[in-house]
């Protein structure tokens, strides 16, 4: 190289990029200000009315404590001396057990499934937002609905739901290892990728999916509806039988080709969750919502011919799936968690409810609607066997434990809408493991008197955590253990890797208080070490 | 174990102001010197510097550097260990060396000024009194080290009568001293060369100039330290407490500029105007100084005390560093 650099005339030399952590770290801390500035008005309450007016009070709060009281940012200790809290480092052992350290890149930050990012801010199941097409859709693009001039309506007995239909990924589900519900059932998971769409057999053939995945390319950007053409609905149309929409957690692989590193997706056991799903019951024209209720089973695959169902009452009970022993009646009444949605009328000269376009079949309800029109539900359950007794026969076959990590669990969402005029949308489901995204969350105040106990809902005061910084903190971390490619791991305590550079027993020592005898030497006769070799 | 203050000094040598090159009163301020190692230092438990040698054995101004054995008229030699495992039954004293951790700023965090503490400074390891004119007639029980000329010393059997249990006594010479090699702080400094003087000094094993550095086989990842312990001073050392911390230091330029000192930063052992910041430190469980009477000869006396050929660069002990970075 010959090239000539000009001369630096301005005495300034790039320092180098922030190292992410700090920057992380930083702003835990701004916000901690802030949050503290807020536990201590939330107890003088008339200050912060008086001058919230006026004045961004907390975080004016924040800033004078930094000012005057010595808060942070005062000192480089602030940062040598940071703690993340224990919670984080329980998030990074679940990181590095449960989710076998997956590669932390960008990338994985936006996965569903498997990955700490997708158990902590959601969603656990995979597919949550129906975006991803099945294998099947894949190579037949064509029975997903992209224009509602071509509607294409997925009916019960129809090719992708017929014994004979499986190049379309369906499959009889006959044996009582599927708990199949009254009668057989057909179902395909050759469409939306990880879930399958299930109809029961011999129902009638006006049972049917649609999956409306409005095309935009081409469209008049004025008549692009953000609602529709960003997103992937699911309408359900019934009359009988028990039709339902099946998330099997551990069913379907996950491939390193997608990006994960972990190929069953599962539950941590011991941990709460929560469940949320967008859904809407309409009439035909849309004048009419709710009217129905939609129904939520969560349980585990059968072990023994028996599932653990986790009942509305917050229990998790064992029951059988053999065909005798459960019907579309029990499963309702007993086992499933029930919404009802009543009836609300929405008259079309009523401008604030309904935006009048117009109506000339029945897919153009869907036109109508938006984020806004649909419903949430929602169901906390967890995954805690402390409560549980297993029964004998149980523990000797099958496991000591229900909730572990090799436990199956599935979750089936059906309507309760015998209206021949009802269908049901689906818009987005939501599975999250809140104790993961508790301890993602920095604690910064915690009322005296809230329980010892407590562990999320506790009123806390968090540092919310965005999925990059979580990302930044696991990076930072991994780079500590040594598990970033080649990167030597300075912060492992495994003897035998960090012996070379800590000595022998490595960085596993509880201190690095040494005895002479441990190094290299050599004594005189009266046993004076005379020359000695330290290292490090 | 490098310590925290080490990222510090790499920090600082990465953020010094680079427009300073342009001011010739500022600077020397760059000069890559100013981001090294620049001395070593001895310690040992703090509660060990009430104890030992620095017991208030009378009379206390005789400059006599005076040890109970507390192992019997039969062992000539001093024990630290075994000092002060007696003591801790009598005394109350536990001789436990601060545990090492990463941010630890000097060898004992706790209080290491002795018994007579008048003008003494409390700066976590052993210092050298001997050469402070307000000091020197306490030195003995101030510590840590002999004069260059020899200082007395006694070993006794018994706290009760001194000067009638006194089981050995002899004068040890200080080498360090000799060749001004070490502060007043304690601080002994490195050879003053340029590092291709380092790399002859190591090459030959020639310590009498200080600490040497010179890189190892994998430089820069790995650099070499070493010096070298005179006989007298190891004996001092031993009754005054014995090592238990090593410690590395570099200099501290930025509490140096506040305090109005500019580079170049000339070591001077009595009014030495050079502040250090620890940069790694070694922590031991055994006596660096341990040693054993061989039958009936006093190994304190014959491996401590200045016999014929003496000089203060002989060494009684050699310490090797390697200090691996990546």
């Amino acid at each position: 190289m010959t090239e000539v650099y000009r001369v630096n005339l301005d005495f300034t030399w790039d320092l180098g990029q922030l190292p992410p952590i700090v920057a992380v770290m930083h702003n835990i801390k701004e916000q901690t200000k802030v949050l503290e500035a807020s536990a201590y008005y939330s107890k003088n309450l008339s200050y912060f009315v008086k001058n919230s007016v006026w004045k961004d009070v907390l975080q004016s709060h924040a800033n004078s404590s930094t000012e005057f009281s010595g808060n942070f940012p005062n000192s480089f200790n602030d940062y040598t001396d940071f703690k993340f809290g224990r919670e984080f480092h329980k998030l990074y052992q679940d990181y590095t057990h449960n989710f076998n350290r997956h590669r932390a890149i960008p990338i994985t930050t936006l996965l569903d499934g498997p990955t700490i990012f997708g158990h902590t801010f959601g969603s656990v199941i995979r597919n949550s937002t129906f975006k991803e097409s099945g294998p099947f859709s894949v190579s037949h693009p064509e029975v997903i609905t992209s224009s509602f001039d071509d509607v294409v309506e997925l009916y019960n007995a129809g090719p992708l739901f017929h014994a004979s239909g499986t190049p379309s990924g369906v499959y009889v589900a006959s044996s009582i290892q599927d708990s199949y519900i009254d009668r057989y059932e057909l179902r395909n998971s050759g469409i939306l990728n990880h879930i399958e769409l299930c109809q029961t057999s011999a129902t009638s053939k006006k049972n049917s999916f649609t999956i409306f995945r409005l095309n935009k390319s081409g469209k008049n950007v004025n008549k692009i509806n953000m609602f529709l053409h960003d997103n992937t609905i699911i309408r359900q149309e019934h009359t009988d039988g028990l039709g339902r929409l099946i998330f099997d957690i551990s069913k379907y692989l996950n491939t390193s080709a997608e990006s994960y590193d972990v190929s069953n997706n599962f539950l941590t056991p011991e941990h709460n969750f929560n469940l949320s799903l967008k859904t809407l019951i309409s009439d035909f024209p849309g004048e009419k919502f709710g009217g129905g209720s939609i129904g939520v089973w969560i349980h585990t695959k059968p072990e023994l011919g028996k599932v653990w169902t986790y009942l509305p009452r917050g229990e998790w009970v064992q029951h059988s799936v053999t065909p005798s022993d459960i019907s579309t009646n029990q499963l309702i009444n007993d086992y499933a968690h029930i919404f009802r949605f009543p009836q609300i009328d929405r008259p079309f000269n009523d401008p604030n409810k309904f935006k009048c376009l117009n109506i000339k079949t029945k897919h153009d309800v869907l036109k109508n609607l938006g984020e806004e029109d649909f419903f949430d539900i929602g169901i906390d359950f967890n995954t805690k066997n402390k409560p549980i007794l297993v029964p004998d026969s149980y523990f000797k076959s099958i496991a000591h434990q229900v909730h572990r990590l090799n436990q199956q669990y599935v979750i089936e969402i059906f309507p309760l809408v015998y209206n021949s005029d009802r269908c049901v949308f689906y818009h987005k489901l939501n599975l999250i493991d809140k104790t993961l995204n508790t301890w993602s969350k920095p604690l910064v105040y915690r009322e005296s008197t809230a329980p010892i106990s407590c562990a999320e809902d506790c009123n806390d005061l968090r540092v919310k955590l965005t999925r990059n910084q979580v990302l930044t903190i696991l990076n930072y971390f991994n780079e500590l253990a040594g598990a970033n490619q080649s990167r030597f791991g300075y912060g492992s305590r495994q003897h035998s890797y960090t012996s070379g550079v800590y000595e022998t027993s490595g960085g596993s020592r509880i201190n690095y208080v040494l005895s002479p005898d441990w190094i290299n030497n050599t004594k005189g006769s009266s046993n004076l070490i005379d020359l000695i070799t330290f290292q490090n | 174990m490098i310590l925290d203050k080490a990222g510090e000094l790499i920090a600082d040598a990465m953020t010094a102001n680079r427009s300073l090159s342009s001011i010739p009163s500022a600077s020397a301020i760059l000069d890559t010197s100013n981001y090294t190692f620049h001395a070593i230092s001895y310690g040992k438990d703090a509660d060990g510097f009430k104890y030992h040698a620095h017991q208030l054995l009378s009379p206390s101004s005789d400059g006599i550097i005076k040890v109970v054995s507390m192992e019997g008229a039969y062992v000539s030699s001093y024990h630290s260990s075994a000092a002060g495992y007696y003591m801790q039954d009598t005394l109350g004293y536990k001789q436990k060396p601060w545990t090492i951790l990463p941010m630890d700023t000097r060898l004992e965090p706790k209080s290491t000024l002795p018994n007579y503490s008048v003008g003494v400074s409390d700066i976590g390891h052993c210092i050298n009194s001997i050469i402070v004119p307000s000091l020197y007639n306490k030195s003995n029980v101030i510590g840590c080290f002999p004069a260059a000329s020899g200082t007395k010393y006694w070993i006794a059997s018994s706290t009760v009568d001194t000067v009638s249990s006194v089981i050995v006594s002899g004068e040890l010479r200080s080498g360090y001293n000799e060749l001004n090699l070490i502060d007043s702080l304690g601080f002994l400094k490195f050879a003053e060369v340029p590092a291709s003087g380092h790399l002859s000094l190591w090459e030959t094993s020639s310590f009498a100039s200080g600490v040497i550095r010179a890189p190892a086989e994998s430089f820069p990842r790995e650099v070499n330290l070493g010096w070298y312990l005179p006989s007298g001073d190891a004996g001092a050392l031993l009754l005054y407490g014995g090592i238990y911390h090593i410690g590395l230091w570099a200099l501290d330029l930025k509490e140096m500029l506040k305090q109005g000192y500019y580079p170049p930063y000339s070591f001077n052992t009595l009014n030495n105007v050079r502040k250090y910041r620890l940069f790694a430190k070694l922590t031991f469980n055994k006596d660096l100084l341990y040693l054993s009477d061989v039958g009936t000869t006093c190994s304190f006396k014959s491996l401590f005390e200045s016999g014929t050929g003496w000089s203060g660069s002989t060494p009684a002990v050699i310490y090797y560093w390697k200090l691996k970075f990546i």
